[in-house]
C-alpha cells in the first residue's frame, strides 16, 4: 500500500487519545483498519494523523451486567460472531457478524469501526438499529450517550463530532430474538442489501419489533413505521406483507450496479419474510 | 528448495522482490477520461521525451506508449514519474498537470454502432472486417427451420494474482530486463522493435511468475517506458502495477458479441451457419485482437460438421483498454456461441440437447467450411462421454447442461529447450515460460524416465535470452505437448552425444561429465482434440447455489502429471463459473470503469469451488510425448454447460455473460 504521508499515534488511554484529538481536528481514529486502510491505500482519502486506539486497554471486552450487555468498540467481528452469550441473547448480532467479509477481515475488523465508518453497506449499523443500541461517546469534554437511531447521519457521516471516540455499545436484553438476512453478490462480501429483524414476542403477538436495513439508502435505516405497525400484531401472512410494504417505503433505493430499484424492493420483501419466519431457527 | 517450498511457503522471487541499488520506481499519470483531447501536459516524462509504439503489428491507430495529443481510454498512460521509492513515485503524480478536453466516449459494442466514429479517417467505428467461409443464399441450402440469437460475452480481466510489472536495468551498454513473462523471447523482440535497439544489446531474464492467463504473453506501453527511462537515467527502473491499474489499463479478454443463424432440418441436422461476430477491440490496433477474433470465427463450428458456413468478424472501436488475451483467447467464445445456439435449436425442435449434438458430430475427421481441420472423430467421443456420466438417467433427475467442444492447441511451430549437465546436476531451460502451472513436475518426470536418473538431480531453471535465445512461449494449451516433446528429443540427442563420445550411454557417464544440449522440436501445424463437459446445478429460490457439480471428460493423449491436470481443471473451472456468474469489467455511459477492485470485478473465492467428476481418457496424440492440451479446456467447455443448467431452472434463455443476480432472482 502506498498512502499519502501520515503521522501515527498510539495512545495508551482514552484520555490521552481524546486530548490528542482535541488539537487535531482532521485526525482519524483507527480501530481494526478494515475500512480506513483500504481507503488510504487507494488514496481515496488521506489524513494528516492517525490515532490507533488498538493499544488502549479495556476497549475489547464484552460484559453482561444486569439486563444489558456492554460491548467495547475494539471487540473483533470474529469474537462477536463466536461469543456464545451473544449468540444466545442476540442471535441477530452474531448472525450478522458471521456474514461480514471473510475470516481475515473478521479477525481484524471491529464492531466499533464497522459502526463509526458510516458506510450504509456495513452490516452492524442495521443490527444496532434493530436492537435499539446506545452508544457511549467520549471526548476531552466528557461522555455522552447517543441512541443508534440518532447516530447514522449520512453516507460516511455519523453523530460523532471532531474529537469524539465511540467507547461503548450498550444493548438491553429483553428476551427478544432475531435474524440477519444478507443478500450478497456471488463475488465479494458487501451486501446488495441486508435486513436485521429483532422481535420481542408476547405470546403470539409482537410486543416490540426492531428492524434495521443495510444498503437501502444513504445510511443504515431504522424502519420505524413497520416496527410501529408490527407492535401488538400477530405474525399472520397479511401482517407480514403489510409490514414488508412499509419497510420498502422506508428505503431510498437507486438503480445501480447491484440492480434495479424494482429488484431491490422485491428482494428486501423476500428477505424480510425469510427473517421473520426464520426467527428462533438456527442461522446457517 | 522444492517446488512447493518455493511457491507455497513464500520463497519465490517475484518481480516486486527485486531490489537493486539506486533503483527508481515508476508511476504513471493515467487519463481519468475515456476519451479526451490533451490540450497541455506539464511535468513528468511524456511523448515529447519518448515517442514510440509498442504494437508489433504495423498499421494505423497503434497506441503510442505515452499519449500524443489525445487519450482514448480511461487509464491510458499520459506521463511517467520516477521516485526513489514507491511512495515518492506516487506522490510525484500530483506534480504533473494535464489539461484535458473531454469528448464523447464509446463504452460498448452497442454504443459503437450508434455513435459517430471516434477517428476522423473512419466512416464508422469498425477498425477492420474479416470474412471466413463462403457467403450463401438461403435458397442454396436444405433447411426446415432457422434460429437466430445474439450472444454477448462481456469483457473479463485476467486478474492473475501477480499483476504486470517490469524491472529494466541499463548498465554497461546492455539493457537488462527482468520480466514475469510467458515468453521472454517474444518480450525481447518487442523491446528491440519498439525502441529500435540492436538485439545483442537487450537481455531479458525470466523471474518467478505469479500467474498470467494470457496477459503476460503480451506487450505493453509501461514496459517500453520503463526500459527507456532506465537508459535515460542510467539507473534501474521498476514498475509494478496496482490492481486498479490492472483493471483499468491491462488489455482485457472476451468482449465478443455474436449474432448467429443456424439453418437446420427437422431431424436436427444443421445444414448452414451464418452470422456476424463483433469484438470489443478497444481504441487501438493491437496484436491480440486478430488472434482472439480469428479463433472465434474460424473455430465456431467446433466439433460439428456443417456443410455451409460463413461469418463476418468485425473489430469494433471502443474507448476502453485494448483487447488482450484471456485464457482461451477466442476459443471459449467460439464454443460458447455454438453450444448456446445448439441448445436453442434443440429447444425449438423439442429435441434432447445430447441428441442434437450426436446428430451433428462426425464419425470421421473433417474440415469445416470456416477452415478448421478437425483431426479426430467427434461422435464416438461424445457417445463415450454421455455413457460415462450416465447422461440419459442423469438428465431425467438433474438440471443438466453439456458441451462438446474442440481444443485447438497452438502447437506450431514447436518449441526449444536446453539441457546443461554440470557438477552432477541436470539443469533444464524451456523456450516457453512457466506462470504457475507447475512445469517443473513434468520436466522432472520426463527427464528422469528418459535419462534414467533421480528426479532430485534435475531442475527447471529460470532462463534468460542469452542462455536460451530461441523459444516460442507458453500459451494455447500446448505447453505440455511441445515442452514434453522437446525434452524427450533433447534427452535423446544428449544420449546420442554421449554414445558417440563414450561408446554407450549410462546415467553415471552423464552425471560425471559436463554436457550442453540445445534442441528444437519442430511441429508445423496446430493439433487439436475433442472434449466434453457436463454441469449440474441446483439453485434455491434466492438464486444461491445448493449444488454445483462439474463433470469433465477430457482426452489428454498421455498424462504427464496428474496433479498438474487436476489443478488446471479445477482452477479453470472456477474461472469459468466466474465468467458466467460475476466476472466482468463494467463501464459507465462515460466509459468510466465501475469495477475498480478485484472484488467488484467479480473474481470468485474458494467457496464457489464446485464438486468435480474428472475423467481423463488417453488417446495418444501425434506429438513425441503423446500428450494433448488442457489449459484452456475448462474455460471453453464449462460456461455454456453452466448456462444451460441454470436456464432449465429459471426458464429464461441465457445469452449474456455474466448474468446478474437480478436476472437470476427475477426469473425464479
Amino acid at each position: 500500500m502506498f498512502p499519502d504521508k501520515f503521522e501515527y499515534y498510539a495512545p495508551k488511554s482514552i484520555e490521552e487519545a481524546a486530548k490528542f484529538l482535541d488539537g487535531h481536528e482532521d485526525a482519524k481514529v483507527l480501530a481494526g483498519g478494515q475500512s480506513l486502510i483500504p481507503l488510504l491505500k487507494l488514496r481515496f482519502t488521506s489524513v494528516p494523523e492517525i490515532v490507533d486506539i488498538g493499544r488502549i486497554k479495556g476497549l475489547d471486552s464484552i460484559v453482561f451486567q444486569g439486563s444489558a450487555v456492554e460491548i467495547g468498540p475494539m471487540v473483533r467481528t470474529s469474537e462477536i460472531g463466536e461469543n456464545s452469550s451473544i449468540r444466545k441473547k442476540f442471535p441477530v448480532l452474531s448472525e450478522a457478524a458471521g456474514h461480514i467479509a471473510d475470516p481475515l477481515v473478521r479477525n481484524m475488523g471491529t464492531i466499533g469501526g464497522d459502526i463509526c465508518h458510516g458506510d450504509p453497506a456495513n452490516d452492524f449499523p442495521a443490527v444496532m438499529l434493530a436492537l435499539d443500541a446506545e452508544f457511549e461517546i467520549s471526548s476531552s469534554r466528557g461522555k455522552r450517550t447517543v441512541k443508534a437511531e440518532d447516530f447514522f447521519v449520512d453516507t460516511f457521516a455519523t453523530a460523532l463530532e471532531p474529537g469524539e471516540i465511540l467507547t461503548g455499545i450498550k444493548i438491553q436484553d429483553t428476551g427478544s430474538s432475531g435474524r440477519y438476512m444478507k443478500y450478497k453478490k456471488y463475488a465479494g462480501d458487501f451486501s446488495i442489501l441486508g435486513i436485521a429483524v429483532n422481535l420481542l414476542m408476547d405470546g403470539k403477538k409482537v410486543k416490540k419489533a426492531g428492524i434495521g436495513l443495510t444498503n437501502c439508502g444513504a445510511t443504515a435505516i431504522k424502519a420505524k413505521d413497520a416496527e410501529k405497525f408490527m407492535n401488538g400484531k400477530d405474525l399472520s401472512d397479511e401482517n407480514i406483507e403489510k409490514a414488508a410494504e412499509l419497510i420498502v417505503k422506508a428505503c431510498d433505493f437507486m438503480d445501480d450496479d447491484n440492480g434495479s430499484v424494482k429488484f431491490k424492493e422485491k428482494l428486501l420483501k423476500n428477505l424480510f419474510v425469510k427473517a421473520v419466519k426464520g426467527i428462533g431457527g438456527v442461522p446457517k | 528448495m522444492t517446488y512447493l517450498d518455493r511457491f507455497a511457503n513464500g520463497k519465490g522471487r517475484y518481480l516486486d522482490d527485486i531490489k537493486l541499488d539506486n533503483m527508481l520506481y515508476m508511476s504513471l499519470v493515467r487519463s481519468p477520461y475515456a476519451r479526451a483531447k490533451i490540450k497541455s501536459v506539464e511535468g513528468g516524462m511524456t511523448s515529447r521525451d519518448l515517442k514510440a509504439y509498442y504494437a508489433v503489428v504495423e498499421g494505423d491507430h497503434r497506441e503510442p506508449v505515452l499519449a500524443i495529443d489525445e487519450v482514448n481510454y480511461q487509464g491510458q498512460a499520459v506521463a511517467a514519474v520516477f521516485g526513489k521509492n514507491r511512495y515518492e513515485a506516487e506522490d510525484l503524480l500530483s506534480t504533473v498537470n494535464v489539461d484535458y478536453e473531454p469528448l464523447e466516449a464509446i463504452h460498448s459494442i452497442d454504443d459503437a454502432k450508434k455513435k459517430a466514429p471516434i477517428y476522423a479517417d473512419r466512416k464508422d467505428n469498425i477498425l477492420s472486417t474479416e470474412d471466413v467461409g463462403v457467403k450463401f443464399n438461403e435458397s442454396d441450402i436444405d433447411y426446415d427451420i432457422k434460429v437466430t440469437d445474439t450472444i454477448l460475452l462481456d469483457r473479463v480481466s485476467a486478474n492473475p494474482m501477480e499483476t504486470r510489472g517490469i524491472v529494466a536495468d541499463y548498465r554497461d551498454g546492455i539493457l537488462n530486463v527482468y520480466l514475469p513473462s510467458q515468453s521472454i523471447v517474444r518480450s525481447k523482440s518487442g523491446i528491440v522493435k519498439s525502441l529500435g535497439l540492436p538485439p545483442e544489446k537487450v537481455r531479458v531474464f525470466l523471474i518467478d511468475n505469479g500467474g498470467a492467463f494470457g496477459v503476460k504473453a503480451l506487450f505493453y506501453p509501461e514496459y517500453i517506458i520503463a526500459c527507456y527511462a532506465s537508459m535515460k537515467y542510467g539507473k534501474p527502473v521498476k514498475w509494478q502495477e496496482t490492481r486498479t491499474e490492472h483493471l483499468q489499463a491491462c488489455h482485457a479478454g472476451r468482449g465478443v458479441e455474436g449474432t448467429l443463424t443456424l439453418y437446420a432440418k427437422k431431424d436436427g441436422t444443421v445444414t448452414g451457419l451464418d452470422g456476424e461476430v463483433l469484438l470489443d477491440n478497444g481504441p487501438y490496433l493491437v496484436d491480440a485482437a486478430a488472434v482472439d477474433l480469428g479463433n472465434v470465427i474460424h473455430e465456431v463450428t467446433g466439433p460439428y460438421h456443417i456443410e455451409k458456413a460463413h461469418l463476418t468478424g468485425k473489430y469494433v472501436l471502443t474507448n476502453k483498454a485494448p483487447n488482450g488475451y484471456y485464457r482461451g483467447a477466442g476459443k471459449p467464445e467460439a464454443s460458447i456461441l455454438m453450444e448456446r445456439m445448439m441448445d436453442l435449436l434443440a429447444d425449438k425442435l423439442n429435441m434432447d440437447i445430447a441428441d442434437i449434438r450426436l446428430k451433428n458430430a462426425l464419425e470421421t475427421p473433417f474440415k469445416s467450411p470456416l477452415g478448421l481441420e478437425m483431426r479426430y472423430p467427434t461422435k464416438p467421443f461424445l457417445e463415450d462421454a454421455l455413457k460415462y456420466f450416465n447422461y440419459r438417467e442423469l438428465s431425467k433427475k438433474e438440471h443438466v447442461g453439456i458441451s462438446l467442444f474442440i481444443l485447438d492447441e497452438d502447437t506450431a511451430p514447436g518449441e526449444s529447450a536446453r539441457i546443461i549437465v554440470k557438477d552432477g546436476k541436470v539443469h533444464t531451460y524451456l523456450g516457453g515460460n512457466v506462470s504457475g502451472q507447475g512445469h517443473e513436475m513434468f520436466v522432472k518426470s520426463i527427464l528422469s524416465d528418459e535419462l534414467d536418473i533421480e528426479q532430485d538431480s534435475i531442475s527447471l531453471e529460470l532462463q534468460d535470452t542469452e542462455t536460451l535465445s530461441t523459444g516460442v512461449g507458453t500459451w494455447g494449451s500446448k505447453s505440455a505437448m511441445t515442452h514434453g516433446s522437446v525434452l524427450m528429443q533433447a534427452a535423446e540427442e544428449l544420449k546420442k552425444q554421449i554414445e558417440e563420445k563414450y561408446g554407450k550411454y549410462s546415467p553415471e557417464i552423464l552425471l560425471s561429465h559436463d554436457f550442453d544440449q540445445t534442441s528444437f522440436y519442430k511441429f508445423d501445424y496446430n493439433d487439436n482434440q475433442v472434449n466434453f463437459n457436463i454441469v449440474t446445478s441446483r439453485i434455491n429460490e434466492m438464486g444461491d447455489f445448493e449444488e454445483l457439480k462439474i463433470g469433465a471428460y477430457y482426452d489428454l493423449g498421455k498424462v504427464l502429471n496428474m496433479a498438474n491436470v487436476l489443478g488446471q481443471t479445477e482452477g479453470g473451472a472456477l474461472q469459468a463459473i466466474g465468467e458466467v456468474l460475476s466476472e466482468t469489467l463494467r463501464y459507465s455511459e462515460e466509459g468510466q470503469l465501475m469495477t475498480t477492485s478485484i472484488t467488484d470485478s467479480g473474481v470468485l473465492t474458494a467457496d464457489h469451488t464446485p464438486e468435480f467428476d474428472i475423467k481423463i481418457v488417453e488417446n495418444p496424440s501425434v506429438m513425441k510425448d503423446r500428450a494433448k492440451g488442457l489449459g484452456e479446456s475448462p474455460m471453453i467447455g464449462i460456461p455454456e454447460g453452466l448456462a444451460r443448467s441454470l436456464e432449465t431452472q429459471i426458464h429464461k434463455r441465457i445469452n449474456t455473460m455474466p448474468i446478474t443476480r437480478e436476472f437470476l432472482f427475477d426469473s425464479l
